[in-house]
């Protein structure tokens, strides 16, 4: 059976959904707190590579549609978009430069909030408040790659670590 | 052929999103759907993030109380353990009872509901409700807490429901001053503050002056409480006002709401 179509990673996706719509807004910092859907996309990049980050990508796209109560199918196609980019950063990344796991991460989800917040400018957002939303986003990418380690911690325990790559993460 | 995969993989949520975008109905009826199938697993969530909130909030106590009473350290935690969810439930009686002593006046008929799930996108305030159209709730009925209002019902599934709260971009509420009884409209903008717009250049509006909804439109009642003028200033179209309202609600920590039977949805 492959992998990523195994239970573990469809049970811990929409532990990860719930986490995220109910549990992480008690730990929010000036209304923005973390994302482990976007973690999991990175996590699933760093250790596992393509193409398995298109699927997580685009499993964690579309709960995070499912969640928000908005049009299905739009985070999840932005997320898809810039899985293979997520993917060419970490082939092309210098593994053991210190820190490049929490740049790659905050990188990923700033972008994902950029594209996410471009959309919405274009479908109801006031462009005036721009720049405050892209502060929020930022806050948001760097509070969920702050998490980073942590969270590879618990996801290398439960799914244990790669056979193929064997760096270390954290220096 | 690799290379190519992603492309093709993008296929699929583009086309989902095109399907959904052309047919609301199907989009809706898929968070119906999701939602109800959930609800347990966000309830638990909602539960533990409350567990979160008291941890959060009595551990401060709890460790003055440790570093003081080093030597009861064992008989301290038992006691903490047991305080905090007397506390807790203190608390909670507190609240329902403020909940129930602000619905007794109010003319129509009210349904309390709890708070179990939030938006994660970081300008969105959308709220997910624990209970749904099976318990009387219905689509643009008024959210209120002790506090004002809240918002208003967005969307309604057989057990859970969407709310959108007054900081939301997406949200409108007629709105009039307290004593200028100037006439205007609240947005919100996606942070803490709301903004009151299409003031009259001439409105003798002042700070510190309460907000109210106007009672124009069917959804909100006249009279209940926004906020207070925070600042004013010259609208970017130089032909009106704008205020910035601070609201009365503290958005980041509701529990229990009251959702307004209106009598036109009786």
């Amino acid at each position: 059976m492959h992998r990523l179509a195994s239970a573990k990673v469809t049970f811990c996706l929409l532990v990860l959904a719930v986490l995220d719509g109910s549990v992480m807004p008690a730990f929010q910092i000036r209304s923005v707190y973390p994302s482990f859907l976007y973690l999991f996309i990175c996590y699933t990049a760093f250790e596992w590579g393509a193409p398995k980050t298109l699927y997580v990508a685009f499993w964690a796209g579309l709960l995070r549609d499912l969640l928000g109560g908005g049009l299905i199918g739009l985070e999840a196609t932005l997320l898809v978009a810039l899985a293979p980019a997520l993917d060419f950063l970490v082939q092309k990344m210098e593994r053991q430069l210190p820190g490049i796991y929490f740049i790659v991460t905050f990188l990923f989800v700033f972008f994902a909030g950029v594209s996410r917040l471009l959309v919405s400018c274009a479908r109801e957002l006031p462009f005036t408040r721009f720049w405050e939303y892209l502060g929020m986003i930022a806050m948001t990418a760097l509070y969920t790659s702050a998490l980073l380690p942590l969270f590879h911690f618990f996801m290398s325990g439960w799914f244990g670590r790669s056979s193929t790559k064997q760096y270390e993460l954290f220096h | 052929m690799r290379r190519w995969r992603s492309f093709y993989f993008l296929a699929v949520p583009i086309v989902l999103l095109v399907a959904f975008f052309q047919y609301p109905h199907l989009n809706e009826s898929v968070h119906s759907i999701f939602s109800t199938l959930t609800r347990p697993a966000f309830v638990l969530g909602s539960s533990f993030r409350d567990g979160l909130y008291t941890v959060r909030y009595e551990s401060g106590n709890f460790l003055d109380a440790v570093a003081k009473q080093k030597e009861y350290l064992a008989r301290i935690q038992e006691l903490e353990g047991q305080l905090i969810r007397f506390r807790e439930m203190e608390r909670e009686n507190q609240r329902l009872k403020k909940l129930l002593n602000f619905s007794l006046p109010l003319a129509t008929r009210t349904i309390g509901v709890r708070v179990i799930g939030e938006d994660a996108t970081p300008w969105k305030k959308v709220v997910l409700l624990d209970k749904g159209s099976r318990q009387g709730l219905k689509n643009d009925m008024a959210v209120v807490v002790p506090e004002g209002l809240v918002g208003r019902i967005l969307e309604v599934e057989p057990y859970t429901a969407h709310a959108i709260l007054l900081p939301d971009p997406d949200c409108r509420v007629s709105a009039l001053t307290a004593t200028s009884r100037a006439q205007g409209i609240i947005a919100g903008i996606g942070t803490d503050k709301l903004q009151m717009k299409y003031l009259a250049l001439n409105a003798e509006i002042a700070i510190g002056e309460d907000v109210t909804t106007s009672g124009i439109g069917s959804i909100f009642q006249k009279g209940l409480q926004i906020g207070k003028i925070e600042g004013i200033e010259r609208d970017s179209d130089g032909l009106h006002l704008l205020a910035i309202v601070q609201p009365s609600v503290s958005f980041s920590k509701l529990e229990e709401v009251l959702c307004i039977v209106s009598p036109l949805q009786k």
